[in-house]
């Protein structure tokens, strides 16, 4: 009988790291896309410097969200959205058309991250 | 860990801290897989029914995953395994409660040999072949089919014989020959540390275990191992790799 309660200790424990570890992720993706709309604002006001600052900031806060996730998902895809992030400060300084592309391409990768943290059927199957 | 990356240019210096990741995972991952074997308990060092040999062969794939793939975090390694275990206790928990459903997982045993003729219907059911059949006899000593009685296919797969009774050997019973003792001996001393758990059911205490090393000239310290049983029977084997001392007890026991 104990060897049945440490099993169901295990499975809740398991589920709550998925279930924290679902709205962790859950959640930073949502303020990263709430960043990348205000900097694709300021960016279609001409606001390069308002962008700027937010581009930096958002990388930053990747930067602290990425130490821990690297423990939850794969690094892989952590690192897909490394290289993105890294981009987009020194583009929107030098004032680069394509800003606004990878801009879009991290907002793509992001809600594809949130999504497969999330159990749907399609991310289960 | 970034910082310690970071932090060391070269690239031996990298390839060392890889190596030691690799190290440390396996060591995490041979400790988690030690566990789960110990919470499935003493029935998965046995023979395996098919959930079991499912679980075993998924675990030991399972826990590689992490140590060839740096990119997969531990916890994404773990979490597979200890599910897995966790679900095949909890089955087997509730296998026993149900029959039906223990019936419906493992299957039901299967006579394939009754009263010493083949049922050929069974044979063909469990898809055994005649090879498979003698293969499987002469696993258990036997050569002649003509010897066997009853023979099983249990839900692992091995196959348990009954023999005729004619061709068993006689027991002590059959030829009235008194006997005197049950219960196997146990060790007392391992490496010069009692062991009490087994003095106790036997009546016995340290002090007893004293007194007979004594009258050989022994401490406890000296014996490397010592086994005794209810009749007061003792094999001693010291440190020093003398001969084993064997102590007749003279207790009676059990026909006696």
């Amino acid at each position: 009988m104990t060897r049945i309660k440490i099993c169901f200790a295990i499975l809740a424990s398991l589920i709550g790291i998925s279930i924290f570890s679902g709205i962790m992720v859950a959640g930073q993706c949502r303020k990263l896309s709430e960043d990348i709309s205000s900097i694709s604002e300021s960016l279609s006001l001409g606001k390069t410097a308002d962008a700027s600052e937010l581009a930096e900031h958002m990388k930053n806060e990747w930067k602290c969200f990425r130490s821990k996730a690297t423990l939850l998902i794969n690094n892989s895809r952590l690192t897909e959205i490394d290289i993105v992030i890294n981009r987009i400060p020194p583009m929107i300084n030098s004032s680069c058309d394509e800003a606004s592309a990878e801009l879009a391409e991290l907002a793509a990768m992001t809600e594809h991250l949130k999504k497969s943290e999330i159990p749907f059927l399609s991310s289960i199957f | 860990m970034q910082l310690l990356w970071d932090n060391i240019p070269s690239k031996k210096g990298r390839e060392l801290i890889i190596l030691s990741i690799v190290l440390i995972r396996s060591l995490i991952l041979y400790i988690l897989v030690i566990i789960s074997v110990r919470l499935m308990g003493k029935r998965q060092l046995g023979e395996l029914q098919p959930s079991e040999l499912v679980i075993t062969i998924l675990v030991s794939n399972i826990a590689t995953l992490p140590i060839e793939n740096l990119d997969i975090p531990l916890i994404v390694g773990m979490t597979p395994i200890l599910s897995l275990v966790c679900f095949e206790v909890i089955v087997s928990w509730i296998n026993l409660r149900f029959p039906k459903l223990r019936r419906a997982i493992s299957g039901t045993p299967k006579i394939i040999i009754r009263g010493g003729k083949i049922d050929e219907n069974v044979l063909k059911e469990l898809r055994f072949s005649v090879d498979d059949l003698m293969m499987a006899l002469r696993g258990s000593d036997i050569f002649n089919i003509e010897d066997v009685q009853y023979a099983i296919v249990e839900t692992t797969g091995s196959l348990s014989v009954m023999k005729k009774q004619s061709i068993e050997s006689p027991t002590r019973d059959d030829l009235n020959i008194r006997y005197r003792n049950n219960d196997p001996p146990q060790v007392v001393i391992s490496d010069g540390e009692v062991i009490s758990k087994a003095l106790k059911p036997m009546g016995y205490d340290t002090e007893y275990l004293v007194r007979i090393l004594k009258e050989q000239n022994l401490r406890i310290s000296d014996v490397f191992i010592m086994t005794s049983d209810s009749c007061g029977n003792c094999y001693i084997a010291d440190k020093k790799g003398s001969a084993p001392i064997i102590v007749n007890g003279g207790k009676q026991n059990d026909k006696d």
